[in-house]
């Protein structure tokens, strides 16, 4: 059967605009729904991934200091029992506690060499955790425990919280008529460490800055350091509880953790909470767009199956007397089936290509922002592309084959 | 061969007079030719309908080929319409915006796959010249008058594979010369092919002879 003719016969009738309209109502639902997908697993992804910054959302937590402390009454350590029943909560990944020198501390920076007259010289704590929670890990933040034959104490490395650079540049150096520093040239900094009391025993050691910290608001040694220092200058002999911890939890329920931590009256940076709620954000808009997109797929698809449907009747002249003529309604079904494909095709192909475009531009910017988003489509998106397109098929098909199949029939008037 | 035994359509049942030929047994043999003459209203187009798989209102039976039509599926329909049998139906059911060669060959399409010869292009052109509307053969239909569209219609029924010719007062706007010509045509192809014609005509035409003539 040649189709040529048909075209002429069954499309005369019908004015297409309807039929761009649900043609790309169908394309902008079904790419709706695609890249709404993409993007919940691109961004899932990214949410959890263990090395992406924000896959485990750190959290650092003490007790509330109440007057009691003030008074020297109160206790803000954390027991073990505590620390073991935090580790327990489905929601937290690790704990971590930080560990503080527990001898006096002064740093000493001399800018001579930068042309500075005058350096400073200041107190200062320093605090040290497991590695697996710091959010930079540089190669040199590691010291080795001096040999018996060593005469000056190894280089120990350190990690400022990015804040304090920025205290000093923006603060500090501005108020003194001081020249602001980059990281890089702050890394070249000398600074000394005399660490303990000078009049009992007390240690001299070189400083290096090995990084910056966003996650950590204090000074951060290598821990071996700090455990040798504290032995070497602490009159303690037992080492110190804790009362500051550390805490790798998963993003998406920090709802829960905040009310947890809020039970036991502890503390943490309300800021970061935020993230979570920024997480809940995110699947909200998400889910929003896909649905979206499924109404107006729905819309789209309702829209189509009018547009066939009055199609059909327009043509119903010219089927009825097609079918006269000897055509099956098969044959006629499969003519109206093959555009519809060819159609579904296309909207597909384009929908696929936005897709892919929609991702990559997405991606670069990831990228820009320090993200490792993976670039390939994910498998549930291409499931529910095709599955989409299977039951928009179908209800077209049946649309079809039912008003063809009532035509054929020999009429039976009451 | 086609039968139909004590078939009353169902819109006439009231109005039929019982010694009408709709209430008795009658066979149809291939290769005969049959006039039904009837005055408006009594049915001959319903027949031509019942027999087209067009509607299914009626009482009595209908055999075609010994199957009860009643146990036709809709591609059985399709298989009788596209080489069993070639219909010229009262509206003709041309379509108005092909050209009359379209239309003709548009139905040899649809019958294509069957195993029965199809004419060619130059007897179709030679039919049209014999019915005196070979120039008329590259206009849209609906540009030509009804008595030259009856023609083409007749033309299509011809072109295409058939037993049977059912034709429903095909001439009703031909005059006699025409008439003559086309019936011959007719008559013609279907020996040539020992099909059977049933025709349906309001009065008797004078040029017209069947093997059987059946009044209601």
């Amino acid at each position: 059967m040649k189709n040529a003719p048909l075209q002429t016969l069954l499309l005369r009738t019908q004015k297409p605009s309807q039929l761009f309209a649900g043609i790309f109502g169908a394309m902008l639902g079904l790419s709706l729904i695609l890249i709404a997908v993409q993007m919940y697993f691109n961004f899932n992804n990214i949410l959890n991934a263990p090395d992406q910054g924000i896959g485990s959302q750190y959290l650092v937590v003490n007790k509330e200091i109440s007057v009691l402390n003030s008074l020297n009454l109160g206790n803000s350590n954390f027991e073990t029992v505590e620390i073991q029943e935090l580790n327990k909560l489905p929601f937290v990944s690790a704990v971590g506690a930080f560990e503080s020198n527990q001898y006096p501390a002064k740093a000493s920076l001399n800018l001579a060499q930068f042309g500075v007259n005058n350096g400073f010289v200041t107190d200062i704590f320093m605090e040290s955790v497991e590695s697996q929670f710091l959010d930079l890990k540089p190669n040199q933040f590691q010291w080795t425990m001096p040999t018996s034959d060593q005469t000056t104490l190894p280089e120990v490395p350190i990690i400022l919280p990015t804040d304090f650079i920025n205290l000093y540049n923006f603060n500090y150096a501005p108020s003194r008529g001081l020249p602001q520093i980059s990281k890089d040239v702050i890394k070249l900094a000398p600074f000394q460490l005399l660490l303990g009391d000078p009049l009992k025993k007390s240690m001299l050691v070189n400083a290096r800055i090995a990084g910056f910290s966003n996650r950590i608001g204090s000074v951060l040694v290598p821990i071996n350091f700090l455990r040798y220092s504290n032995q070497q200058l602490s009159q303690n002999t037992s080492p110190a509880k804790p009362n500051k911890l550390i805490l790798a939890a998963q993003p998406n329920k920090l709802p829960e953790l905040q009310n947890y931590l809020d039970e036991m009256g502890y503390e943490t940076n309300q800021e970061l909470m935020r993230n979570g709620k920024f997480h809940t954000l995110l699947r909200v808009i998400l889910g929003s767009v896909a649905a979206l997109g499924l109404i107006v797929i729905f819309v789209a698809v309702s829209s189509f199956v009018l547009y066939l449907q009055l199609s059909i009747t327009q043509s119903k002249y010219e089927l009825e007397t097609l079918l006269r003529l000897g055509l099956s309604h098969h044959q006629l079904t499969r003519w109206y089936v093959q555009g519809i494909a060819l159609i579904l095709l296309g909207i597909s192909l384009i929908s696929t290509l936005l897709l892919y475009t929609t991702n990559n531009y997405i991606y670069k910017h990831l990228i820009r922002l320090d993200f490792q988003p993976e670039k390939h489509i994910h498998a549930p998106v291409i499931y529910a592309g095709t599955a989409l397109i299977i039951i928009v098929f179908l209800v077209q098909y049946r649309t079809i084959r039912n008003q063809i199949f009532q035509l054929s029939l020999p009429s039976k008037p009451k | 061969m086609i039968t139909c035994s004590y078939v009353i359509p169902t819109p006439i049942q009231e109005i039929l007079p019982p010694e009408a030929i709709w209430n008795h047994d009658i066979q149809f043999v291939p290769g005969q030719t049959y006039q039904i003459i009837a005055p408006s209203g009594r049915g001959k187009s319903t027949l031509i309908g019942l027999l087209a798989g067009l509607r299914g209102d009626y009482s009595g039976q209908i055999h075609i080929n010994n199957r009860n039509i009643q146990q036709f599926n809709t591609q059985d329909w399709s298989n009788w319409r596209a080489s069993g049998a070639s219909f010229v139906f009262q509206d003709l059911r041309l379509f108005p915006n092909l050209t009359a060669l379209q239309n003709i060959q548009l139905a040899q399409n649809i019958a294509q796959n069957t195993e029965q010869p199809i004419a060619t292009i130059n007897a179709i052109e030679q039919w049209a010249d014999q019915l005196q509307i070979k120039h008329k053969l590259m206009q849209p239909c609906g540009e030509l008058s009804f008595g030259q569209q009856q023609r083409i219609a007749i033309l299509r029924a011809l072109a295409k594979p058939f037993q049977w010719l059912m034709l429903d007062e095909p001439f009703s706007h031909l005059d006699p010369q025409n008439t003559q010509l086309a019936w011959q045509l007719i008559l013609e192809i279907a020996q040539q092919r020992k099909a059977g014609i049933i025709i349906t005509s309001l009065n008797p035409y004078a040029n017209i002879l069947c093997d059987h003539t059946l009044s209601v």
